[in-house]
């Protein structure tokens, strides 16, 4: 097509890229933060997400002009589409993380015994992270990225961390059960943890999507 | 009643209650139309058959003049100046604001000559500048290498989307201010038509364009400003990625939907 | 029998019968060249092209007297009657267009076209043979120029008409003044029509013989003094041929297959020009 499509195609990418790439940074600038216990970081984390929602109004409103002036098809209409969704995913994904963010910020305020609970913690989060830097990597390749292999292997990050997220939720149970007084914290804890969790399942779906504008066919994102 | 964007960057022309009635008619053909046009950009004209678009732009070179008793009024401002005045110097204009037509319309003779044809008028006769200048010519409508080896043969040997590329560098060749296409790529294929439409996307640097055309993805496509004519009237006119988008006017949005013309 | 058996039926009844009619047509024009060339031929010698004109029973008798005359006739004609007629084309179809006046000019230049040659003959006798006091080429060039001027002057404008008007609205898109306009890109774009209706013009006038009977008259002697009366192959031919004899008959075929085959040429290679043109 045109070199002014090309260039707004191009400006698109680059801008899903620069946030998919924030929020990863951002995410695993939280990981450090709660192995540091660190409120000066995950402050840091809430700063640099804080403008995240206006850029994905600015990707949507960029991708709706390109479907008015270009009338895409095929693998072009399927990329746009695609790119459309994944902005919502990625920009609620960028919410979850800072939200973590400024939970767990203050749940290190409650000097809050967390400790047992971290080991576990840390490989939920880094799975997490895992699954958006697989998504990262391949976005970035474009048209080199092994579709198929990167939905897979974010397939197995999700499992893996619904089960590290099970796990956690039957420690915390157990917890609430032995030490009742906490319950409310360690329910708010479960809470921001589920953001992890919440995030992994949208890293799925964004592999999912690249998968389909890549494969064509149907939108199967919820089958 | 229209919704003109304000056009706050310079602007090459601008009409003001412009009336144009054909020889022989009553009704005039466009009414009382004002519009700015703005520099360095591309300003697309759509709308359906005898909204008075093709009228409207064969109105910026005065080519109406050509054929008598074709009657107007009101003003078209170009370079501080009114065009549609008696004394305006149409040959003078001509080379200011350049045309390309909607079939390929090159002269018979060479290439070469074709391309020269408007730097000779101007009294050009120095054998290295014409050369020099109907080289970048060539390759500024992005034809050079494909004529570079021919450039004595008859210019009618060329395929019509090459012939097309022809007339923009024969028209570009005097450095004009202004080009207006007139459907420049309703009579060529859809591969010379990506090619023509980059080409022109191109030239913006250096010249104001105005095209007029019927394909509104064309329209879509090329424009950063687009205007909607309707029955001789300027209905809506806004920046491309705005009007298709959230277009202000009912009529605009009608069009723009298909629901007629 | 079924509707479509009739149909087909009548269909080859009527190729039939036009094939026919064209076979006789053609059949005729194949005789007329038959025996031209047959006695044409048969008659011509080197004589012929260095001898004048000479009394009968002469062996030395040629017809070198008629070839010039009938050259500077006609080369007179057109010299007048091309450009006069080109120009006046180029009016009707680049100034007149479609005015009142030009549409006048076109009826009368079609009615001209198709007057009687020898009226032309005995117009040009009128004004210029009877008030002169004698024949001259110079009428006689006259009248062929008349004959002439309708021919080229509607071939030029039909020529220039077939050119689009977008190749014309081009060039005064890039500041052309209008007669470049004409003469830089028009005719040049109708250059092989122009041609072809100036031979075709040509052609016609060179076989003329009854304008020429009132105004050039004949001479049976070489003459290059234009405002004397002039040989001319087709009046000297009609001469010879109802002459009582036989070497002048036989001078008479010669001229006739010579003027024949000259105006064959003509004719094919202005066909040929305009077959090229409307294959573009």
């Amino acid at each position: 097509m045109l070199s002014k499509y090309d260039e707004k195609i191009k400006s698109i990418r680059e801008k899903i890229s620069n946030l998919l790439m924030d929020i990863t940074t951002a995410d695993e600038l939280s990981l450090e933060a709660f192995k540091l216990s660190d409120k000066v970081k995950f402050k840091e984390v809430e700063r640099s997400l804080s403008k995240i929602g206006l850029k994905g109004d600015d990707i949507d409103n960029e991708i709706i002009k390109t479907f008015a002036l270009f009338g895409p098809e095929a693998k072009e209409l399927r990329f746009l589409v695609a790119y459309l969704k994944m902005t919502n995913e990625i920009v609620r994904t960028g919410e979850g993380v800072k939200k973590y963010a400024r939970r767990m910020s203050q749940h290190i305020n409650n000097d809050f015994n967390i400790e047992p609970l971290k080991p576990t913690i840390l490989l939920l989060h880094k799975s997490s992270v895992n699954a958006l830097k697989y998504i990262l990597e391949c976005f970035n390749e474009y048209e080199n990225c092994n579709y198929e292999h990167t939905y897979t292997k974010v397939l197995v990050e999700e499992s893996m961390n619904d089960d590290l997220f099970s796990v956690l939720e039957k420690e915390i149970l157990n917890k609430i059960i032995d030490e009742k007084e906490l319950s409310i914290d360690y329910v708010k804890i479960l809470g921001s943890l589920r953001k992890l969790e919440r995030s992994c399942d949208r890293s799925v779906n964004i592999a999912n999507l690249m998968l389909y504008a890549e494969q064509g066919g149907e939108i199967k994102l919820f089958n | 009643m229209a919704t003109i964007v304000d056009i706050t960057e310079e602007q090459a022309l601008k009409v003001k209650n412009f009336e144009f009635t054909y020889a022989g008619s009553d009704e005039p053909n466009i009414k009382k139309l004002t519009m700015p046009i703005a520099k360095h950009s591309i300003t697309a004209l759509i709308g359906p058959s005898g909204c008075g678009k093709t009228t409207l732009l064969r109105s910026f070179n005065r080519m109406h003049d050509l054929y008598p008793a074709n009657r107007y009024s009101g003003e078209i401002i170009f370079k501080d100046r009114n065009i549609l005045t008696k004394n305006e110097d149409l040959i003078k204009l001509r080379t200011q604001i350049g045309m390309i037509f909607q079939k390929p319309t090159a002269f018979p003779m060479s290439i070469f000559d074709n391309v020269a044809y408007g730097l000779r008028l101007q009294g050009v006769k120095n054998k290295t500048e014409l050369q020099g200048r109907v080289k970048k010519a060539l390759q500024d409508a992005a034809i050079w290498q494909e004529v570079k080896d021919r450039l004595g043969h008859d210019a009618n040997g060329l395929s019509g989307g090459q012939q097309q590329r022809l007339c923009i560098a024969r028209a570009i060749a005097v450095e004009p201010e202004v080009l207006l296409f007139d459907e420049p790529t309703s009579a060529l294929d859809p591969i010379s038509t990506a090619g023509i439409e980059e080409l022109i996307v191109g030239l913006k640097e250096r010249v104001s364009i105005i095209i007029v055309t019927h394909n509104m993805q064309q329209a879509a496509r090329v424009s950063d400003y687009t205007g909607f004519m309707y029955l001789g009237e300027l209905v809506e006119l806004g920046p491309t990625e705005e009007l298709f988008v959230t277009p202000k006017e009912r009529l605009t949005e009608e069009y723009i939907t298909g629901k007629f013309g | 029998m079924t509707y479509t058996q009739k149909r087909v039926i009548a269909n080859s009844i009527v190729m039939a019968l036009s094939t026919l009619s064209a076979l006789i047509g053609i059949g005729f024009l194949l005789w007329i060249l038959s025996i031209l060339i047959i006695n044409g031929v048969d008659a011509l010698s080197m004589t012929i092209f260095l001898e004048e004109g000479a009394p009968p029973g002469n062996e030395s008798g040629g017809l070198k007297h008629a070839l010039i005359g009938q050259l500077m006739l006609v080369g007179y004609a057109s010299a007048f009657g091309v450009p006069l007629g080109i120009m006046a084309g180029t009016y009707l179809s680049e100034y007149g267009l479609k005015s009142k006046l030009s549409e006048t000019i076109r009826d009368i230049s079609d009615i001209m076209m198709s007057a009687p040659s020898i009226v032309i003959g005995a117009f040009v006798y009128a004004i210029v043979v009877a008030p002169s006091g004698q024949f001259s080429g110079w009428a006689g060039s006259i009248a062929l120029m008349i004959i002439m001027l309708p021919i080229i002057l509607r071939t030029t404008d039909d020529m220039l008409q077939l050119v689009p008007s977008t190749l014309r609205e081009a060039a005064f898109a890039l500041g052309t003044p209008k007669y470049k306009v004409i003469t830089q890109v028009v005719y040049r774009g109708a250059k092989a029509g122009i041609l072809t209706g100036v031979m075709l013009g040509v052609a016609r006038v060179a076989g003329e013989t009854a304008p020429l009977l009132f105004t050039s008259f004949n001479d049976n002697f070489l003459n290059t003094d234009m405002s004397q009366p002039m040989a001319s192959l087709t009046v000297t031919m009609y001469n010879y041929a109802t002459s009582p004899y036989e070497d002048w008959q036989k001078l008479g075929w010669a001229a006739a297959f010579i003027l024949s085959m000259f105006i064959l040429t003509l004719n094919i290679l202005g066909r040929l020009f305009l077959l090229k043109r409307k294959g573009k």
